[in-house]
């Protein structure tokens, strides 16, 4: 579709260059100050979370001090998942893993689970338009593009109504990618637009504020629109905010296909060159874990990190793999909690076919084994214990996938 | 003779705690709170590792790994940071020679593994003499 008379032509684009322009650098200086704080508050937590777990740990167990001292780490915890997001929007340029990505397909998941989150009555109606369209972006960053828009909406709709979510790409003609701030002509709109409660001009304009929020403070941090608008920045993209109080609002982003641009790059080579420099070092993880819910949620968390994990439920399975994959495997998560010895005795025949890939092992409260222990001989082996961190599990995996 | 670590880092609330945390577990531990204290405290020989912030007030956590890698190549040295988990930080403090990247959030319990990982055994006795 060619923009000069589509419904997205030029007159109807709601923002000049001038203005984004100074939004965006606004913004800049707003979100290096707030990862600042971000980075300062995570140094006031740790003390926090570190004193609570010593507490924790010389209580008799199940006291009320030990439960005082869960009580504070708990909540402490729920802080840094927000400091977390701050973090990203801060330094969306540092961890950017950019790769091929259907943006269709990862709007209907995280729509799916939206969804499943609301209440029956919660009286909201979702009309979708989905057509496949592919993009070069961090999955991980476009989830949480996603989940910031649609947590949004629900807020909107509080009382219920209509969300219209939409993707359709457009063609910009030069000067219009220009008034956009965007070097690509060729992009996807994606709107997100509900009927709720709106918002007044003067909430309007300091709506992609970090921290500006208008909604209790336990309610929401008020940075969703802040790391949405770090996240598009990051990928090449603009987004707009319009509304009215009382008349819904519509967020209209748009992002780069993967076409060419003028000076014959495409979204891939430009964005996603360190992504190809990673797909030629693809490494692979074979993963040794019996507990379908913890497979599941280490395999998501090494997509998320770009990594591929194959699961071979047994020592057997996982032998047949790392044959099919020789000099791929960099690395052996396996669970070795349950303390069952023949998984132990299973792994050392195994360690003595592959020398090379280091295992990480995951342990529970028993220390490791003497006999997977002396595994190590050969390859740096590492160890988590349980409960753990995915975050912990996932930084030992970067330390040895590269 | 118990096994010796240099903990720096620009906030002393952290650095008390993990002073804390580790004498309980049987290290001798020592506190540094700038650049130039952790560049005295880590040339006592008895240091057996060093865990470093990235983030020092008066200088550049990554620099100081560099030196200190560069002046005692077998000194294991645990960067933590308070920038959550970042690519590029861990990258560039896995090719300067850290022996691990933490996120200070991180349950202390985590840096106590690692710090079991990369510390030599007492009876493999020091890898290197530093002057």
């Amino acid at each position: 579709m060619t923009l000069g008379e589509s419904p997205h032509s030029r007159k109807r684009l709601p923002a000049k260059l001038p203005e984004l322009r100074q939004r965006d650098e606004r913004l800049e200086c707003l979100l290096r100050l707030a990862g600042r704080l971000a980075h300062d508050f995570n140094n006031f937590l740790v003390p926090v979370l570190g004193y609570a777990a010593l507490i924790r740990e010389e209580a008799a167990a199940g006291s009320a001090v030990a439960q005082y001292a869960a009580a504070v780490e708990k909540s402490a915890r729920k802080t840094e998942c927000a400091i977390e997001d701050m973090l990203i929007a801060a330094r969306t340029q540092r961890q950017f893993i950019p790769r091929c990505l259907d943006l269709a397909q990862l709007v209907e998941q995280e729509l799916k689970e939206w969804k499943a989150s609301l209440p029956a009555h919660a009286a909201i109606t979702v009309h979708q338009t989905l057509p496949a369209c592919s993009l070069a972006m961090d999955e991980t960053q476009c989830r949480i593009l996603l989940k910031h828009l649609l947590r949004n909406a629900r807020l909107a709709l509080a009382t219920g109504g209509d969300l219209r979510i939409e993707l359709s790409p457009v063609t910009f003609m030069a000067e219009q990618a220009e008034e956009l701030g965007m070097a690509y002509r060729e992009v996807v709109l994606l709107t997100v637009t509900d009927t709720g409660s709106g918002m007044p001009p003067e909430v309007l304009q300091r709506a992609f504020d970090p921290f500006f929020t208008t909604r209790r403070a336990n309610q929401a941090l008020g940075v969703g629109l802040a790391v949405a608008h770090a996240i598009v920045r990051a990928h090449g993209g603009q987004i707009v905010l319009d509304s009215r109080e009382d008349q819904g609002a519509t967020v209209r982003i748009w992002l780069p296909l993967l076409q060419t641009n003028e000076h014959g790059e495409t979204g891939e080579t430009k964005l996603g060159a360190r992504a190809a420099e990673r797909r030629e070092n693809s490494s692979k993880l074979l993963l040794i874990i019996d507990d379908p819910c913890l497979a599941e949620a280490i395999k998501g968390a090494l997509q998320r990190a770009g990594l591929a994990g194959h699961l071979g439920r047994d020592c057997q399975e996982a032998r047949k793999f790392m044959q099919n994959h020789p000099g791929e495997i960099v690395a052996v998560i396996v669970d070795v909690s349950a303390g069952d010895e023949s998984l132990s005795s299973a792994l050392v025949q195994f360690r003595e076919l592959h020398s090379t890939a280091p295992f990480i092992f995951i342990r529970g409260d028993s220390p490791l084994p003497d006999g997977l222990r002396a595994l190590s001989s050969e390859a740096v082996n590492l160890e988590i214990k349980k409960p753990f961190a995915m975050k912990g599990l996932m930084e030992m995996v970067a330390k040895l996938a590269r | 003779m118990s096994q010796h670590i240099l903990v720096v880092d620009d906030e002393a609330s952290i650095r008390d705690l993990l002073k804390t945390y580790f004498e309980k577990r049987g290290y001798q531990v020592t506190i540094a709170g700038s650049a130039e204290e952790a560049r005295a405290g880590a040339s006592v020989p008895t240091v057996d590792l060093v865990i470093l912030d990235v983030a020092l007030g008066d200088e550049d956590g990554m620099e100081l790994l560099g030196e200190f890698k560069y002046r005692w190549p077998d000194l294991p040295i645990i960067i933590l940071t308070a920038m959550g988990f970042d690519d590029g930080l861990v990258q560039e403090a896995l090719d300067k020679g850290a022996s691990g990247y933490l996120s200070k959030t991180l349950p202390l319990e985590q840096l106590f593994l690692d710090v079991q990982r990369v510390l030599p055994r007492e009876e493999e006795g020091r890898a290197d003499e530093r002057f």
